[in-house]
């Protein structure tokens, strides 16, 4: 069944800073307690690795299992919900380099675009690449509305051009 | 972090589970304050386990270099080593000899000559005080000598040695992050060394903390130290990509409880390697088609 529809999150700075500076955390707290205190805490970071903390008072609750998979689902749907954010950062990096191709094509020397891309670290190069791309998608956003963004990122083969709520 | 490192850190894939007597939802704080937390942590373990830190801390960097510099003027071959080190590091980053011979004082990658105890320091009339302890780099190195000298001196519980290794190669490691901050941006001098007291007093604003001359695998380390604590690991399971698979499972938290709740722990382990895996198929996949798109162009 179809989800509630939501607005095309185009946040790339954050998800920039969560990748690469300090990993994607994802908590949840105790159905029943008032206080700051989480049952599970998981920070994922850029290479893969994760860290799943869990509150000593969680394990022995006999809703044990019922929370766990609350808190799985919970850091699937942030998953998910980042890899399309990362998927259409790809396509921004894919779009860049058709820019590069046409700068070459104009007359731009090969060997200054190379020796540019080299010179950005990663980060800087992501962040320049989807600061663009975001722009421009924001542009097409208005000019289209959210059809013709949909549109383009089936065109782009970015899935079912729908973003549903997990 | 170059495509390189990104793509060889992909290469092995780290799942850790740990239980926590208490937990927040907070972030780690910014750099200065984070690093603070981790040497409060680490503090607080050791004197846990009867460490008194104090006489680890109670010489200033001045007096600590000085009496370097004297060993090593003596002819004592490793303060000697150390000494000639530096010389040579500040030769070759600054492309000069130092002005003062202080400043080769960052260059020093070891403060162990001069903060070695011949036997695990007692009480003392002075009380250590967290709060008067900076996050300079050199304090990591203190409470790597500390912790290196209770293994060396004591013999604790398998866990608690785990702990103690751990502090001695995570303080290993964010010696030399915090070292290569301190000589080589100045503009960090506002924010390291710094206690929390002074940072709290200073005034913060127009100081934002410049983490863009941090380097990103440093500040993945940062939080990964910062998160990990100094809690025992429950499981451990490390995955490589030519399809090596090793899981380490803490005997001493696995003891503790009975065998309802140990299958607890490997049901979240397992679905924290799922997560993982799902990841790490996720970034091949945005890679596979970054691939796919430029070379269909």
């Amino acid at each position: 069944m179809p989800g509630e529809r939501i607005p095309i999150d185009l946040d790339f700075p954050q998800l920039l800073e969560e990748l690469t500076t300090g990993g994607i955390l994802i908590v949840d707290r105790f159905p029943d307690r008032d206080d700051d205190q989480v049952a599970f805490r998981t920070l994922i970071q850029l290479d893969g690795d994760v860290l799943c903390s869990i509150h000593a008072a969680a394990l022995t609750r006999p809703d044990f299992t019922e929370l766990l998979d609350a808190h799985q689902q919970h850091v699937r749907a942030v998953l998910e919900a980042k890899s399309r954010r990362l998927r259409l950062l790809a396509s921004g990096f894919g779009f860049a380099f058709g820019i590069v191709g046409v700068g070459v094509g104009v007359g731009v020397g090969v060997g200054d675009v190379v020796s540019f891309l080299q010179g950005l670290s990663v980060e800087w190069a992501m962040a320049a690449v989807s600061s663009v791309g975001g722009v421009l998608l924001v542009a097409v956003r208005r000019t289209l509305g959210d059809v013709g963004v949909r549109f383009l990122l089936r065109r782009w083969g970015l899935g079912q051009g729908r973003l549903e709520r997990p | 972090m170059d495509l390189k490192e990104i793509l060889g850190d992909l290469l092995t894939l780290e799942v850790n589970t740990i239980i926590k007597d208490g937990m927040t939802a907070n972030k780690m704080p910014a750099l200065p304050f984070a690093l603070l937390d981790i040497l409060a942590g680490y503090c607080g373990r050791l004197r846990g386990l009867g460490l008194n830190l104090e006489p680890y801390f109670e010489i200033d960097r001045e007096r600590l270099w000085l009496m370097l510099d004297e060993q090593a003027g003596h002819g004592e071959p490793r303060a000697k080593k150390l000494v000639g080190e530096a010389e040579r590091a500040h030769q070759k980053l600054r492309g000069r000899a130092p002005e003062a011979r202080i400043e080769l004082y960052h260059y020093l990658t070891d403060l162990w000559p001069v903060l070695e105890r011949s036997e695990l320091p007692g009480p003392s009339e002075r009380r250590f005080a967290m709060d008067e302890v900076d996050n300079g780099w050199d304090s990591f190195e203190r409470v790597r000598i500390a912790a290196n000298q209770a293994l060396d001196f004591r013999s604790y519980e398998t866990a608690d040695r785990m702990v103690l290794m751990r502090i001695v190669g995570n303080c290993s490691r964010l010696k030399f992050v915090v070292q290569g901050i301190q000589r080589n941006h100045e503009h960090w001098s506002a924010l390291i060394p710094m206690t929390r007291n002074q940072l709290l007093m200073g005034d913060m604003h127009g100081k934002g903390v410049p983490l863009d001359k941090l380097g990103t695998a440093h500040q993945a380390t940062v939080r990964k130290i910062w998160e990990l604590g100094t809690e025992q690991i429950a499981a451990q399971t490390c995955i490589q990509l030519d399809g090596d698979v090793l899981t380490r499972l803490s005997p001493a938290v696995l003891e503790q409880h009975n065998e309802v709740v140990r299958s607890l722990i490997m049901k979240a382990h397992h679905e924290s390697i799922g997560t993982s895996l799902s990841y790490w198929k996720m970034l091949i996949e945005v890679v596979q088609r970054l691939g796919n798109r430029v070379l269909r162009r």
